[in-house]
Protein backbone atom coordinates (compact mmCIF):
# COMPACT_ATOMS: atom_id res chain seq x y z
CA UNK A 1 0.00 0.00 0.00
CA UNK A 2 2.66 2.38 0.91
CA UNK A 3 4.45 1.69 -2.24
CA UNK A 4 1.32 2.61 -4.27
CA UNK A 5 1.14 5.51 -2.09
CA UNK A 6 4.53 6.69 -3.25
CA UNK A 7 3.89 5.67 -6.64
CA UNK A 8 1.12 8.08 -6.66
CA UNK A 9 2.73 10.91 -4.73
CA UNK A 10 5.58 11.09 -7.34
CA UNK A 11 2.32 10.68 -10.38
CA UNK A 12 1.30 13.70 -8.30
CA UNK A 13 4.51 16.12 -8.85
CA UNK A 14 5.07 15.09 -12.21
CA UNK A 15 1.30 15.84 -12.76
CA UNK A 16 2.39 19.53 -11.10
CA UNK A 17 6.04 20.07 -12.89
CA UNK A 18 4.17 18.81 -16.74
CA UNK A 19 1.36 21.47 -15.83
CA UNK A 20 3.78 24.34 -14.58
CA UNK A 21 5.42 23.64 -18.32
CA UNK A 22 2.72 23.30 -20.53
CA UNK A 23 -0.16 24.74 -18.83
CA UNK A 24 -3.90 23.27 -19.63
CA UNK A 25 -2.99 21.99 -22.87
CA UNK A 26 -3.12 18.98 -25.43
CA UNK A 27 0.47 17.98 -24.45
CA UNK A 28 -0.25 17.80 -20.50
CA UNK A 29 -3.15 15.52 -21.52
CA UNK A 30 -1.33 13.67 -23.74
CA UNK A 31 1.90 12.94 -21.46
CA UNK A 32 -0.21 12.53 -18.01
CA UNK A 33 -3.12 9.93 -20.01
CA UNK A 34 0.13 7.70 -21.49
CA UNK A 35 1.75 7.65 -18.00
CA UNK A 36 -1.49 6.90 -16.38
CA UNK A 37 -1.61 3.67 -18.37
CA UNK A 38 1.84 2.42 -16.54
CA UNK A 39 0.07 0.46 -13.96
CA UNK A 40 -1.48 -1.81 -16.78
CA UNK A 41 1.52 -1.32 -19.17
CA UNK A 42 4.55 -0.88 -18.43
CA UNK A 43 5.93 0.17 -22.01
CA UNK A 44 3.60 3.16 -21.72
CA UNK A 45 5.81 5.05 -18.78
CA UNK A 46 8.77 5.18 -21.53
CA UNK A 47 6.20 6.42 -24.43
CA UNK A 48 5.32 9.05 -22.02
CA UNK A 49 9.04 9.91 -20.78
CA UNK A 50 10.06 10.21 -24.72
CA UNK A 51 7.03 11.90 -25.31
CA UNK A 52 7.64 13.92 -22.56
CA UNK A 53 11.59 14.54 -23.70
CA UNK A 54 10.44 15.71 -26.87
CA UNK A 55 7.83 18.21 -25.80
CA UNK A 56 10.08 20.00 -23.71
CA UNK A 57 12.91 20.24 -25.65
CA UNK A 58 10.39 21.52 -28.35
CA UNK A 59 8.61 23.52 -26.37
CA UNK A 60 12.37 24.55 -25.31
CA UNK A 61 11.42 24.10 -21.39
CA UNK A 62 15.05 23.73 -19.52
CA UNK A 63 16.46 24.66 -16.15
CA UNK A 64 15.92 23.30 -13.53
CA UNK A 65 12.59 23.02 -13.84
CA UNK A 66 12.68 20.40 -16.74
CA UNK A 67 15.28 18.64 -15.41
CA UNK A 68 12.83 17.91 -11.97
CA UNK A 69 9.85 17.36 -14.74
CA UNK A 70 12.08 14.76 -16.17
CA UNK A 71 13.07 13.30 -12.58
CA UNK A 72 9.46 13.03 -11.47
CA UNK A 73 8.50 11.48 -14.78
CA UNK A 74 11.32 8.81 -13.81
CA UNK A 75 10.46 8.24 -10.34
CA UNK A 76 6.83 7.59 -11.20
CA UNK A 77 7.58 5.06 -14.09
CA UNK A 78 10.52 3.38 -12.39
CA UNK A 79 8.25 3.58 -8.44
CA UNK A 80 5.56 1.37 -10.59
CA UNK A 81 8.28 -0.84 -11.61
CA UNK A 82 9.22 -1.46 -8.40
CA UNK A 83 5.34 -1.67 -6.54
CA UNK A 84 4.78 -4.57 -8.58
CA UNK A 85 7.83 -6.50 -7.67
CA UNK A 86 7.39 -5.50 -4.02
CA UNK A 87 10.75 -3.76 -3.74
CA UNK A 88 12.61 -2.97 -0.41
CA UNK A 89 13.15 0.53 0.92
CA UNK A 90 16.63 0.44 -0.59
CA UNK A 91 15.57 0.40 -4.56
CA UNK A 92 13.75 3.48 -3.60
CA UNK A 93 17.09 5.21 -2.23
CA UNK A 94 18.46 4.10 -4.60
CA UNK A 95 15.98 5.50 -7.36
CA UNK A 96 15.80 8.74 -5.51
CA UNK A 97 19.63 8.86 -5.37
CA UNK A 98 20.23 8.28 -8.88
CA UNK A 99 17.65 10.79 -10.40
CA UNK A 100 18.23 13.54 -8.40
CA UNK A 101 22.16 13.87 -8.74
CA UNK A 102 20.93 15.07 -11.76
CA UNK A 103 20.41 18.46 -9.98
CA UNK A 104 23.49 18.71 -8.12
CA UNK A 105 25.47 17.72 -11.57
CA UNK A 106 23.22 20.07 -14.01
CA UNK A 107 24.01 22.92 -11.62
CA UNK A 108 27.63 21.80 -11.79
CA UNK A 109 27.62 22.33 -15.31
CA UNK A 110 25.51 25.39 -15.17
CA UNK A 111 28.30 27.13 -12.96
CA UNK A 112 30.92 25.92 -15.66
CA UNK A 113 29.16 27.42 -18.14
CA UNK A 114 29.21 30.87 -16.97
CA UNK A 115 32.76 30.87 -16.08
CA UNK A 116 33.98 29.64 -19.48
CA UNK A 117 33.92 30.70 -23.72
CA UNK A 118 30.43 29.60 -25.38
CA UNK A 119 32.79 27.93 -27.92
CA UNK A 120 34.17 25.80 -24.87
CA UNK A 121 30.52 25.24 -23.98
CA UNK A 122 29.66 23.31 -27.46
CA UNK A 123 33.26 21.62 -27.43
CA UNK A 124 32.02 20.25 -23.74
CA UNK A 125 28.47 19.64 -25.12
CA UNK A 126 29.44 17.69 -28.03
CA UNK A 127 32.31 15.76 -26.07
CA UNK A 128 29.08 14.93 -23.29
CA UNK A 129 27.76 13.51 -26.91
CA UNK A 130 30.36 11.36 -27.07
CA UNK A 131 31.04 10.57 -23.46
CA UNK A 132 27.32 9.47 -23.74
CA UNK A 133 27.51 7.32 -26.61
CA UNK A 134 30.28 5.67 -25.34
CA UNK A 135 28.96 4.72 -22.00
CA UNK A 136 25.87 3.18 -23.77
CA UNK A 137 28.07 1.03 -26.21
CA UNK A 138 30.10 -0.26 -22.59
CA UNK A 139 26.82 -1.17 -21.45
CA UNK A 140 25.13 -2.38 -23.94
CA UNK A 141 28.50 -4.57 -24.63
CA UNK A 142 29.29 -5.52 -21.38
CA UNK B 1 9.58 -38.24 10.20
CA UNK B 2 7.76 -40.80 8.82
CA UNK B 3 6.27 -41.33 5.41
CA UNK B 4 3.75 -44.16 3.90
CA UNK B 5 2.71 -47.20 5.59
CA UNK B 6 5.22 -45.89 8.27
CA UNK B 7 9.02 -46.05 6.22
CA UNK B 8 11.36 -43.79 7.10
CA UNK B 9 11.76 -41.44 4.21
CA UNK B 10 15.00 -39.02 3.68
CA UNK B 11 14.28 -34.83 3.08
CA UNK B 12 15.83 -33.67 -0.13
CA UNK B 13 17.71 -31.26 0.56
CA UNK B 14 21.04 -31.14 -1.07
CA UNK B 15 22.36 -27.83 -1.14
CA UNK B 16 24.01 -26.75 -4.93
CA UNK B 17 26.41 -23.80 -5.29
CA UNK B 18 27.54 -22.09 -7.89
CA UNK B 19 30.52 -22.42 -9.67
CA UNK B 20 32.78 -19.37 -9.99
CA UNK B 21 32.16 -19.24 -13.78
CA UNK B 22 32.31 -16.27 -15.88
CA UNK B 23 28.68 -14.80 -15.90
CA UNK B 24 27.13 -13.18 -18.85
CA UNK B 25 25.40 -10.17 -18.49
CA UNK B 26 22.42 -9.56 -20.83
CA UNK B 27 20.41 -5.73 -21.34
CA UNK B 28 16.97 -6.37 -20.31
CA UNK B 29 14.02 -5.20 -23.51
CA UNK B 30 13.52 -2.83 -20.19
CA UNK B 31 16.48 -1.50 -20.92
CA UNK B 32 15.83 -0.98 -24.82
CA UNK B 33 12.39 0.90 -24.00
CA UNK B 34 14.71 3.16 -21.60
CA UNK B 35 17.27 4.09 -24.12
CA UNK B 36 14.59 5.28 -26.75
CA UNK B 37 13.02 7.89 -23.71
CA UNK B 38 16.86 8.71 -23.55
CA UNK B 39 17.95 9.15 -26.98
CA UNK B 40 14.84 10.64 -27.80
CA UNK B 41 15.90 13.72 -26.38
CA UNK B 42 19.75 14.52 -27.88
CA UNK B 43 17.83 13.26 -30.95
CA UNK B 44 15.14 15.96 -30.99
CA UNK B 45 17.58 18.56 -29.79
CA UNK B 46 20.21 18.47 -32.64
CA UNK B 47 17.17 18.19 -34.83
CA UNK B 48 15.58 21.23 -33.80
CA UNK B 49 18.77 23.29 -33.37
CA UNK B 50 18.21 23.52 -29.50
CA UNK B 51 21.33 21.14 -28.46
CA UNK B 52 22.10 23.09 -25.24
CA UNK B 53 19.10 21.25 -23.93
CA UNK B 54 20.61 17.65 -24.49
CA UNK B 55 21.41 18.34 -21.00
CA UNK B 56 17.94 16.95 -20.06
CA UNK B 57 18.84 13.33 -20.25
CA UNK B 58 21.01 14.24 -17.18
CA UNK B 59 18.39 12.62 -14.51
CA UNK B 60 18.36 9.63 -17.05
CA UNK B 61 22.00 9.34 -17.18
CA UNK B 62 22.81 9.35 -13.29
CA UNK B 63 20.06 6.92 -12.80
CA UNK B 64 21.60 4.32 -15.50
CA UNK B 65 25.08 4.89 -14.07
CA UNK B 66 23.94 3.90 -9.94
CA UNK B 67 22.18 1.22 -11.36
CA UNK B 68 25.36 -0.19 -13.10
CA UNK B 69 27.18 0.76 -10.27
CA UNK B 70 24.80 -1.23 -7.90
CA UNK B 71 25.09 -4.78 -10.43
CA UNK B 72 27.45 -6.68 -9.34
CA UNK B 73 26.33 -10.71 -10.26
CA UNK B 74 29.89 -12.26 -9.19
CA UNK B 75 29.23 -14.01 -6.26
CA UNK B 76 27.97 -17.37 -4.89
CA UNK B 77 24.62 -18.56 -4.24
CA UNK B 78 23.57 -21.23 -2.11
CA UNK B 79 20.04 -22.83 -3.16
CA UNK B 80 18.45 -25.67 -1.46
CA UNK B 81 15.41 -27.45 -1.96
CA UNK B 82 12.80 -28.92 0.75
CA UNK B 83 10.42 -31.49 0.56
CA UNK B 84 9.57 -33.85 3.67
CA UNK B 85 9.28 -37.07 1.87
CA UNK B 86 10.05 -38.16 -1.32
CA UNK B 87 6.56 -40.39 -1.88
CA UNK B 88 3.45 -38.68 -1.78
CA UNK B 89 -0.21 -40.23 -2.32
CA UNK B 90 -1.46 -38.42 -5.72
CA UNK B 91 -3.76 -36.16 -5.14
CA UNK B 92 -2.05 -34.93 -2.37
CA UNK B 93 -0.82 -31.35 -2.28
CA UNK B 94 3.06 -31.20 -0.76
CA UNK B 95 5.29 -27.60 0.59
CA UNK B 96 8.34 -27.47 -1.40
CA UNK B 97 10.56 -25.17 0.44
CA UNK B 98 13.50 -23.28 -1.85
CA UNK B 99 15.83 -22.22 0.78
CA UNK B 100 18.09 -18.80 -1.14
CA UNK B 101 21.31 -17.99 0.55
CA UNK B 102 24.17 -15.68 -0.29
CA UNK B 103 27.28 -13.90 0.83
CA UNK B 104 26.80 -10.84 -0.67
CA UNK B 105 24.07 -8.38 -0.44
CA UNK B 106 22.16 -8.92 -3.75
CA UNK B 107 19.28 -6.19 -4.23
CA UNK B 108 17.59 -8.14 -6.92
CA UNK B 109 17.48 -12.20 -7.09
CA UNK B 110 15.10 -13.69 -9.22
CA UNK B 111 14.57 -17.70 -8.40
CA UNK B 112 12.23 -19.57 -10.71
CA UNK B 113 12.10 -23.45 -9.89
CA UNK B 114 11.85 -25.67 -12.50
CA UNK B 115 8.34 -27.55 -11.62
CA UNK B 116 8.34 -30.77 -13.91
CA UNK B 117 5.00 -30.23 -15.43
CA UNK B 118 2.74 -30.44 -12.07
CA UNK B 119 0.15 -28.17 -10.77
CA UNK B 120 1.27 -25.53 -8.19
CA UNK B 121 -0.51 -24.03 -5.91
CA UNK B 122 1.38 -20.19 -5.34
CA UNK B 123 4.20 -19.07 -7.58
CA UNK B 124 7.29 -21.65 -7.83
CA UNK B 125 9.11 -18.10 -8.25
CA UNK B 126 10.24 -14.90 -5.81
CA UNK B 127 12.71 -12.19 -5.78
CA UNK B 128 14.57 -11.85 -3.14
CA UNK B 129 16.14 -8.80 -1.70
CA UNK B 130 19.05 -10.45 0.33
CA UNK B 131 22.06 -9.07 3.00
CA UNK B 132 25.37 -10.93 3.43
CA UNK B 133 24.42 -14.27 4.95
CA UNK B 134 20.39 -13.59 4.88
CA UNK B 135 18.31 -16.67 4.05
CA UNK B 136 15.81 -15.68 1.64
CA UNK B 137 12.42 -18.60 1.61
CA UNK B 138 10.54 -19.43 -1.22
CA UNK B 139 7.12 -21.37 -0.72
CA UNK B 140 4.59 -22.77 -3.21
CA UNK B 141 2.88 -26.43 -2.72
CA UNK B 142 2.20 -28.31 -5.88
CA UNK B 143 -0.36 -30.94 -6.22
CA UNK B 144 1.01 -34.43 -7.10
CA UNK B 145 0.28 -36.64 -9.90
CA UNK B 146 1.11 -40.68 -9.67
CA UNK B 147 4.49 -41.46 -11.75
CA UNK B 148 8.31 -40.27 -10.44
CA UNK B 149 8.70 -36.43 -11.10
CA UNK B 150 12.19 -34.85 -11.07
CA UNK B 151 12.83 -31.32 -10.18
CA UNK B 152 15.68 -30.53 -12.27
CA UNK B 153 17.00 -27.15 -10.88
CA UNK B 154 16.51 -23.22 -10.70
CA UNK B 155 16.45 -20.60 -13.10
CA UNK B 156 18.27 -17.60 -11.79
CA UNK B 157 18.57 -14.07 -12.44
CA UNK B 158 20.17 -11.68 -10.82
CA UNK B 159 19.36 -8.22 -12.01
CA UNK B 160 19.91 -4.58 -10.98
CA UNK B 161 16.90 -3.25 -8.88
CA UNK B 162 15.34 -0.97 -11.87
CA UNK B 163 15.72 -4.51 -13.93
CA UNK B 164 18.44 -2.74 -16.67
CA UNK B 165 20.55 -5.48 -16.23
CA UNK B 166 20.36 -9.31 -15.86
CA UNK B 167 22.89 -12.14 -15.67
CA UNK B 168 20.65 -15.71 -16.04
CA UNK B 169 21.58 -18.73 -15.23
CA UNK B 170 20.02 -22.49 -14.68
CA UNK B 171 21.55 -24.30 -11.53
CA UNK B 172 21.23 -28.20 -11.30
CA UNK B 173 19.50 -29.32 -8.02
CA UNK B 174 17.78 -32.58 -8.43
CA UNK B 175 14.47 -33.69 -6.17
CA UNK B 176 12.82 -36.37 -6.79
CA UNK B 177 9.38 -37.18 -5.76
CA UNK B 178 7.30 -40.52 -6.34
CA UNK B 179 3.17 -39.96 -6.55
CA UNK B 180 2.31 -43.00 -5.44
CA UNK B 181 -1.49 -43.96 -6.53
CA UNK B 182 -4.74 -43.87 -4.25
CA UNK B 183 -5.44 -46.70 -2.39
CA UNK B 184 -8.91 -47.60 -2.30
CA UNK B 185 -10.53 -49.55 0.63
CA UNK B 186 -11.64 -52.93 -0.95
CA UNK B 187 -12.48 -56.42 -0.69
CA UNK B 188 -10.99 -59.51 -1.16
CA UNK B 189 -12.25 -60.46 -4.96
CA UNK B 190 -11.26 -64.32 -4.44
CA UNK B 191 -10.66 -67.08 -1.84
CA UNK B 192 -7.22 -66.68 -0.07
CA UNK B 193 -7.44 -70.39 0.73
CA UNK B 194 -5.56 -72.95 -1.47
CA UNK B 195 -2.87 -75.12 -1.69
CA UNK B 196 0.50 -74.25 -3.16
CA UNK B 197 2.85 -76.78 -3.95
CA UNK B 198 6.56 -76.65 -2.64
CA UNK B 199 9.91 -78.12 -2.38
CA UNK B 200 11.70 -77.28 0.66
CA UNK B 201 11.74 -74.07 2.91
CA UNK B 202 8.27 -72.16 2.24
CA UNK B 203 8.57 -68.25 2.05
CA UNK B 204 5.93 -67.08 4.63
CA UNK B 205 4.57 -64.52 6.85
CA UNK B 206 3.53 -67.47 9.64
CA UNK B 207 5.59 -69.07 12.05
CA UNK B 208 5.68 -73.09 12.17
CA UNK B 209 6.03 -75.91 9.33
CA UNK B 210 2.45 -76.67 8.41
CA UNK B 211 3.71 -78.52 5.10
CA UNK B 212 1.81 -81.49 4.08
CA UNK B 213 3.35 -84.47 2.35
CA UNK B 214 2.10 -84.27 -1.22
CA UNK B 215 3.74 -86.98 -3.66
CA UNK B 216 7.40 -88.03 -4.88
CA UNK B 217 8.80 -86.96 -7.94
CA UNK B 218 12.63 -87.08 -9.39
CA UNK B 219 15.61 -84.73 -8.18
CA UNK B 220 16.08 -81.42 -10.04
CA UNK B 221 19.00 -79.78 -9.67
CA UNK B 222 18.49 -77.02 -6.97
CA UNK B 223 16.54 -79.26 -4.79
CA UNK B 224 17.65 -79.41 -0.83
CA UNK B 225 19.49 -82.38 0.03
CA UNK B 226 17.13 -82.62 3.04
CA UNK B 227 14.00 -83.67 0.95
CA UNK B 228 15.53 -86.34 -0.39
CA UNK B 229 13.52 -89.43 -0.19
CA UNK B 230 16.20 -92.24 0.50
CA UNK B 231 13.82 -95.09 0.62
CA UNK B 232 12.37 -94.55 -2.69
CA UNK B 233 15.67 -93.67 -4.38
CA UNK B 234 16.88 -97.08 -3.47
CA UNK B 235 14.00 -98.70 -4.51
CA UNK B 236 13.80 -96.77 -7.78
CA UNK B 237 17.57 -96.60 -8.39
CA UNK B 238 16.77 -92.72 -9.28
CA UNK B 239 17.50 -89.82 -6.73
CA UNK B 240 13.94 -88.91 -4.92
CA UNK B 241 12.92 -86.36 -3.13
CA UNK B 242 9.60 -85.57 -1.32
CA UNK B 243 7.16 -82.99 -2.40
CA UNK B 244 4.72 -80.97 -0.29
CA UNK B 245 1.90 -79.16 -0.09
CA UNK B 246 0.94 -75.46 2.05
CA UNK B 247 -2.27 -75.18 3.08
CA UNK B 248 -1.59 -72.20 3.61
CA UNK B 249 -3.03 -68.92 1.73
CA UNK B 250 -3.18 -69.16 -1.95
CA UNK B 251 -0.63 -66.94 -4.41
CA UNK B 252 -1.88 -63.65 -5.60
CA UNK B 253 -0.07 -62.82 -8.78
CA UNK B 254 -1.11 -59.30 -10.20
CA UNK B 255 -1.39 -58.26 -13.62
CA UNK B 256 -1.40 -54.85 -15.12
CA UNK B 257 -2.51 -54.36 -18.81
CA UNK B 258 -0.10 -51.26 -19.89
CA UNK B 259 -1.44 -51.33 -23.25
CA UNK B 260 -1.28 -47.61 -24.83
CA UNK B 261 -5.23 -48.03 -25.27
CA UNK B 262 -6.02 -48.15 -21.97
CA UNK B 263 -4.74 -44.75 -21.23
CA UNK B 264 -7.95 -43.37 -20.45
CA UNK B 265 -8.70 -45.67 -17.16
CA UNK B 266 -4.93 -46.33 -16.58
CA UNK B 267 -4.54 -44.49 -13.53
CA UNK B 268 -7.88 -46.27 -11.78
CA UNK B 269 -6.26 -49.80 -13.07
CA UNK B 270 -3.39 -48.58 -11.30
CA UNK B 271 -4.85 -47.78 -8.35
CA UNK B 272 -6.93 -51.00 -8.62
CA UNK B 273 -3.86 -52.96 -8.33
CA UNK B 274 -2.53 -51.09 -5.59
CA UNK B 275 -5.63 -51.44 -3.31
CA UNK B 276 -6.01 -54.95 -4.35
CA UNK B 277 -1.99 -55.54 -3.54
CA UNK B 278 -1.98 -54.15 0.31
CA UNK B 279 -5.48 -55.83 0.57
CA UNK B 280 -3.15 -58.95 -0.41
CA UNK B 281 -0.47 -57.96 2.20
CA UNK B 282 -3.22 -56.99 5.05
CA UNK B 283 -4.21 -60.49 4.36
CA UNK B 284 -0.64 -61.89 4.55
CA UNK B 285 -1.14 -63.22 1.09
CA UNK B 286 2.00 -63.29 -0.73
CA UNK B 287 2.09 -61.94 -4.17
CA UNK B 288 3.62 -60.97 -7.09
CA UNK B 289 3.10 -58.69 -9.99
CA UNK B 290 3.43 -58.40 -13.92
CA UNK B 291 3.30 -54.76 -15.40
CA UNK B 292 2.71 -55.80 -19.19
CA UNK B 293 4.56 -52.76 -20.63
CA UNK B 294 6.55 -53.23 -23.94
CA UNK B 295 9.23 -54.47 -21.31
CA UNK B 296 7.62 -55.90 -18.96
CA UNK B 297 8.25 -56.02 -15.45
CA UNK B 298 8.04 -59.58 -13.55
CA UNK B 299 8.35 -59.06 -9.52
CA UNK B 300 8.55 -62.58 -8.42
CA UNK B 301 5.84 -63.62 -5.37
CA UNK B 302 6.73 -63.11 -2.17
CA UNK B 303 5.57 -61.41 1.11
CA UNK B 304 6.21 -58.69 3.34
CA UNK B 305 5.88 -54.67 3.37
CA UNK B 306 9.66 -54.02 1.64
CA UNK B 307 7.90 -55.96 -1.40
CA UNK B 308 4.33 -54.04 -1.06
CA UNK B 309 6.77 -51.28 -1.72
CA UNK B 310 9.07 -52.18 -4.44
CA UNK B 311 5.38 -52.92 -6.41
CA UNK B 312 4.06 -49.96 -5.33
CA UNK B 313 7.61 -48.09 -7.28
CA UNK B 314 6.74 -50.30 -9.81
CA UNK B 315 3.02 -48.97 -10.27
CA UNK B 316 3.68 -45.34 -9.04
CA UNK B 317 6.56 -44.99 -12.28
CA UNK B 318 3.86 -47.37 -15.01
CA UNK B 319 2.57 -45.79 -18.33
CA UNK B 320 0.79 -47.06 -20.60
CA UNK B 321 2.78 -47.50 -24.07
CA UNK B 322 2.70 -49.46 -27.07
CA UNK B 323 2.45 -52.97 -25.82
CA UNK B 324 0.63 -55.33 -27.96
CA UNK B 325 2.19 -58.68 -26.52
CA UNK B 326 0.05 -58.65 -23.22
CA UNK B 327 -0.56 -62.35 -24.45
CA UNK B 328 2.40 -63.71 -25.64
CA UNK B 329 3.82 -61.77 -22.12
CA UNK B 330 1.32 -63.81 -20.16
CA UNK B 331 2.04 -67.24 -21.71
CA UNK B 332 5.80 -67.10 -21.05
CA UNK B 333 4.80 -65.88 -17.60
CA UNK B 334 2.28 -68.92 -17.40
CA UNK B 335 5.86 -71.34 -18.81
CA UNK B 336 8.54 -70.12 -16.61
CA UNK B 337 7.27 -68.72 -13.97
CA UNK B 338 3.89 -68.42 -12.89
CA UNK B 339 3.37 -70.27 -9.52
CA UNK B 340 1.04 -73.27 -10.17
CA UNK B 341 -2.61 -73.20 -8.71
CA UNK B 342 -1.76 -69.01 -8.12
CA UNK B 343 -4.61 -66.86 -7.93
CA UNK B 344 -4.50 -64.12 -10.68
CA UNK B 345 -6.29 -61.04 -10.68
CA UNK B 346 -6.35 -59.28 -14.08
CA UNK B 347 -6.35 -55.71 -14.46
CA UNK B 348 -7.72 -55.07 -17.75
CA UNK B 349 -10.60 -52.71 -19.38
CA UNK B 350 -10.28 -55.63 -22.37
CA UNK B 351 -10.56 -53.10 -25.28
CA UNK B 352 -7.84 -54.98 -26.89
CA UNK B 353 -8.23 -58.80 -28.71
CA UNK B 354 -4.55 -59.01 -27.21
CA UNK B 355 -5.60 -58.23 -23.48
CA UNK B 356 -8.49 -60.64 -24.16
CA UNK B 357 -6.42 -63.82 -25.47
CA UNK B 358 -4.21 -63.07 -22.17
CA UNK B 359 -7.38 -63.86 -20.26
CA UNK B 360 -8.02 -66.98 -22.58
CA UNK B 361 -4.42 -67.96 -21.90
CA UNK B 362 -4.56 -68.15 -17.97
CA UNK B 363 -7.97 -69.89 -17.88
CA UNK B 364 -6.32 -72.15 -20.47
CA UNK B 365 -3.31 -73.32 -17.76
CA UNK B 366 -6.70 -73.67 -15.33
CA UNK B 367 -5.83 -70.28 -13.26
CA UNK B 368 -8.40 -68.61 -11.17
CA UNK B 369 -8.83 -65.52 -12.80
CA UNK B 370 -10.19 -62.48 -11.44
CA UNK B 371 -10.38 -59.59 -13.88
CA UNK B 372 -10.79 -55.88 -12.70
CA UNK B 373 -12.37 -54.30 -15.86
CA UNK B 374 -12.67 -50.27 -15.94
CA UNK B 375 -15.35 -49.38 -18.37
CA UNK B 376 -14.20 -46.79 -20.69
CA UNK B 377 -17.48 -45.50 -21.49
CA UNK B 378 -18.33 -44.98 -17.85
CA UNK B 379 -15.57 -41.66 -18.28
CA UNK B 380 -17.83 -40.01 -20.69
CA UNK B 381 -21.07 -38.44 -20.57
CA UNK B 382 -23.18 -38.04 -23.43
CA UNK B 383 -24.31 -34.45 -24.18
CA UNK B 384 -26.57 -35.10 -27.49
CA UNK B 385 -29.12 -37.45 -28.04
CA UNK B 386 -26.81 -39.19 -30.86
CA UNK B 387 -23.67 -39.65 -28.28
CA UNK B 388 -26.22 -41.02 -26.14
CA UNK B 389 -27.78 -43.42 -28.61
CA UNK B 390 -23.80 -44.25 -29.54
CA UNK B 391 -22.44 -44.52 -26.15
CA UNK B 392 -25.70 -47.23 -25.51
CA UNK B 393 -23.85 -49.00 -28.24
CA UNK B 394 -20.77 -48.74 -27.53
CA UNK B 395 -21.52 -50.24 -23.71
CA UNK B 396 -24.28 -53.06 -25.61
CA UNK B 397 -20.55 -53.85 -27.43
CA UNK B 398 -18.88 -54.29 -24.67
CA UNK B 399 -21.32 -56.11 -22.80
CA UNK B 400 -21.32 -58.71 -25.39
CA UNK B 401 -17.62 -59.17 -25.16
CA UNK B 402 -17.30 -59.53 -21.69
CA UNK B 403 -20.14 -62.34 -22.10
CA UNK B 404 -18.02 -64.36 -24.81
CA UNK B 405 -15.54 -64.14 -22.22
CA UNK B 406 -17.30 -64.88 -18.58
CA UNK B 407 -16.34 -69.02 -18.63
CA UNK B 408 -12.89 -67.41 -18.38
CA UNK B 409 -12.75 -65.86 -15.09
CA UNK B 410 -14.91 -63.58 -12.96
CA UNK B 411 -15.23 -60.27 -14.43
CA UNK B 412 -15.58 -57.34 -12.35
CA UNK B 413 -17.24 -54.60 -14.54
CA UNK B 414 -16.30 -51.46 -13.08
CA UNK B 415 -18.38 -48.37 -13.37
CA UNK B 416 -15.50 -45.60 -13.24
CA UNK B 417 -18.91 -43.50 -11.48
CA UNK B 418 -19.07 -46.35 -8.68
CA UNK B 419 -16.43 -46.96 -5.78
CA UNK B 420 -14.35 -50.31 -6.65
CA UNK B 421 -15.74 -51.83 -3.51
CA UNK B 422 -19.05 -51.35 -4.87
CA UNK B 423 -18.52 -52.83 -8.21
CA UNK B 424 -16.35 -55.91 -6.35
CA UNK B 425 -19.61 -56.27 -4.18
CA UNK B 426 -22.08 -56.36 -7.02
CA UNK B 427 -20.08 -58.98 -8.86
CA UNK B 428 -19.70 -61.45 -5.73
CA UNK B 429 -22.97 -60.60 -4.14
CA UNK B 430 -21.19 -59.91 -0.90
Amino acid sequence: MIRKLLSAGFFLLFAFFVYVDFGLSVETALVLGLALLTPIWEPAGYFALALLGVLLVYRSVGGVIGILTIVFAINYVESIYLAKRKAPAEHYHVLLAGTFLAVPVYYFAYLLSIYTPSFVNTALAAIFVVLLYVLFYIVVRR
Amino acid sequence: MLGFGGFQYRPSAIPTEEEGEELKVSPTPKLAFYLIALWVIPLVSFLLLRWSLAYLVLPYLTLLSVSYLFFKPTERVELQRIVSHDRFLEGQEVDVEVRVKTDFRVDYLYVRDLVPGLETIGKPEKVFSLKPGEEGVLRYRVKIKRGIHRFEGFHVSYRDPFGFFSSDRLVDHYTEIVGVPILYDVQTPYSTKGTKITIGPLPSPLIGGGLEFHAIREYQPGDPLKVINWKATARTGRIMVNEFESERKVDVVFIVDGSKHNEPVFDHLIRAAASLMLNALNDGTSFGLLLAERIPLWVRVDYGKRHFFKCIDFLSTAQPDENNFIAYQVDHLVKTSLPPRAQVVYFSPLITEESREALRILARYGYNVVVISPNPNSLYEPKTEEERLAMELAQLKRKAVLRSLAGYGVIIDWDLKKPLKVAIAEVLGK
